[in-house]
């Protein structure tokens, strides 16, 4: 009985990762076949420039595909992001999606900072990608700085300084949000009219960065934009929240079922005796 | 052989300012040819050289196609001389590209090409290299062309990056392309007022979203220009973001916009396009 019960709970396990994977899959081909549309679209725009589009979101906005990638980058990124290399080989297309992300869900917004940091350190993004993904061009501009107290953003920034340990400026770049002093000349330029772009304030929550790590393995960078002595990132693991509800429904099947079966045997059970 | 089959091999061709030494070094950061309306060009094949070679004295035809304000190029190219040399006289303002036509055979005509990659960028950039298409920029006034090289010689500049601090208003972290724009238009002599700030002890220049117009309040001397105005060196141009803050900078020679980015230093990475409005300076 004990053995049928374990075989069973093994078989609906194994269903379910079956389903997490066909759904990663499908969301990797659906990037990629937006990512494509996206550089065509670019290409039409500026024949003789189409990358110099990538950096304009404005520009990128006008490409109907792009603006399908933002509204669902926060399903998307994660299975994007883990099959980069497939979905997106070139800086350009990697870029789109960075662009993409600028405009996520601003609780995502520290998960994708993490992972893309790691990915850094990993040597499979360039340090500009990096830049423009800390940067975003959209309503999450000044994220960083307007959630100066939060958790999970004074790790980050602590995360990046050790990243950017040779580079004097981004170190007092982020000691100036770490302090409180980027917020109060963001807050100066919205008082003055310098600056009409909303503030955004994360949830304050529990130690994010104590979850397990889930960026998958990266294949061999082709590449390296990463000197050789950068420090590698031991505290720093990304948590990637938004992969959390596929498991956990394949989780709550799959014990709906066994105790569904269990229940079965029992009554089986009972009517023979 | 006859001539004509010779000259269907592309020929190289130069352009600078009539009366200066020859054309700029295309390695410096602030190269690109650039004249005041009226001011005279020196076109010439076979590069510097001061006696072109001796070919029928009409040919080539040389013509000129007008950038339009979404970027691209007119397909409508306009004569404006012959000869292997001749100084052309600009009459109207813009930005142009340029060819030689040789015996009638628009197919085949010659394009003014870029004689180096675009330097001075910090980081290489895929677009503009050696060998793509070139031109030249005529403005309305001088102080456009003071505009362009004050924010020409900061190409590749790291001073105005989001990590710099530049107080009192600007501190590590925040945007600094409106800061880029201000700065180098004051120091060319178009005065940029800094018109935002509640404290007068710390005001904060237009943002990109004023340049634009999208934000309504007025930058005075500072002419809004339809959103078909085509595009001249030293305008200074602004993608509106109505999610975000905007981008801005200063259209160069050929009609791309130099500014200080987020990702990158002072850099040359902003096409034209009809998202973007320009301003002129008009005290």
């Amino acid at each position: 009985m004990k053995f049928i019960l374990m075989f069973l709970l093994a078989a609906i396990t194994g269903s379910s990762d079956l389903a997490a994977q066909q759904l990663n899959n499908n969301q990797t081909d659906a990037v990629k076949q937006l990512l494509t549309a996206i550089e065509q679209g670019m290409k039409a725009q500026m024949p003789d420039a189409p990358d110099a589009v990538a950096e304009r979101p404005a520009l990128l906005r006008r490409i109907p595909e792009y603006r399908t990638l933002e509204s669902e980058i926060d399903a998307l990124w994660i299975p994007a992001f883990r099959n980069l290399a497939t979905v997106a080989p070139t800086e350009t297309s990697q870029l789109i999606l960075v662009q993409a992300a600028g405009n996520m869900n601003p609780e995502n917004y520290v998960n994708f900072l993490n992972d893309i940091a790691s990915r850094y350190e990993q040597r499979s993004i360039s340090e500009a990608l990096l830049n423009r993904a800390i940067n975003p061009d959209g309503k999450l501009e000044y994220i960083l700085a307007d959630n100066y107290q939060n958790r999970a953003v004074i790790e980050f920034c602590q995360r990046a300084k050790r990243i950017f340990a040779n580079n004097p400026q981004m170190i007092s770049m982020f000691d100036a949000i770490l302090s409180g002093e980027t917020e109060k000349g963001i807050a100066d330029m919205r008082r003055g009219g310098g600056l009409n772009l909303p503030e955004i304030k994360l949830a304050q929550r529990g130690p994010l960065l104590s979850h397990t790590p889930n960026v998958s393995p990266l294949p061999a960078a082709t590449s390296s934009p990463v000197p050789a002595n950068t420090p590698s990132p031991t505290a720093a693991a990304p948590a990637v929240e938004t992969e959390a509800p596929s498991h956990t429904f394949g989780i709550v099947v799959g014990v709906i079922l066994v105790l569904l079966v269990i229940g079965g045997v029992f009554a089986w059970m009972r009517r023979r005796g | 052989m006859a001539i004509e089959t010779l000259l269907l091999v592309p020929v190289d061709i130069n352009v600078w300012k009539a009366g200066t030494a020859g054309p700029p070094d295309p390695t410096q950061p602030d190269h690109g040819v650039i004249a005041q309306k009226g001011d005279a060009l020196t076109i010439c094949i076979d590069g510097t050289s001061q006696n072109p070679p001796s070919i029928a004295p009409n040919q080539p035809v040389w013509k000129i196609s007008q950038m339009q304000s979404d970027g691209s190029y007119s397909s409508t190219w306009q004569q404006i001389g012959t000869g292997p040399r001749f100084d052309y006289t600009t009459t109207t303002s813009g930005v142009f590209e340029l060819e030689a036509v040789f015996f009638g055979d628009d197919a085949h005509a010659s394009k003014y090409l870029r004689k180096a990659d675009e330097t001075g960028q910090g980081q290489t950039v895929s677009y503009n290299k050696k060998g793509t298409p070139d031109a030249f920029g005529v403005t309305d006034t001088a102080i456009q062309i003071a505009i362009k090289h004050s924010a020409g010689i900061n190409l590749g500049s790291a001073a105005y990056d989001v990590g710099t601090n530049h107080p009192p208003s600007f501190p590590p972290g925040s945007d600094k392309c409106n800061l880029f724009v201000a700065d180098k238009c004051n120091d060319a002599g178009a005065i940029v007022p800094w018109i935002n700030g509640l404290n007068p002890f710390k005001p904060y220049p237009p943002t990109a979203n004023q340049w634009a117009g999208t934000d309504p309040k007025n930058i005075p001397n500072w002419t809004l220009l339809p959103a078909n105005a085509l595009p001249q060196p030293g305008f200074v141009v602004s993608d509106p973001n109505s999610l975000g803050s905007g981008h801005c900078g200063v259209l160069d020679y050929d009609g791309w916009g130099i500014g200080a980015g987020v990702t990158y230093h002072v850099s040359k990475r902003y096409p034209f396009f009809p998202e973007s409005r320009q301003r002129q300076y008009s005290p």
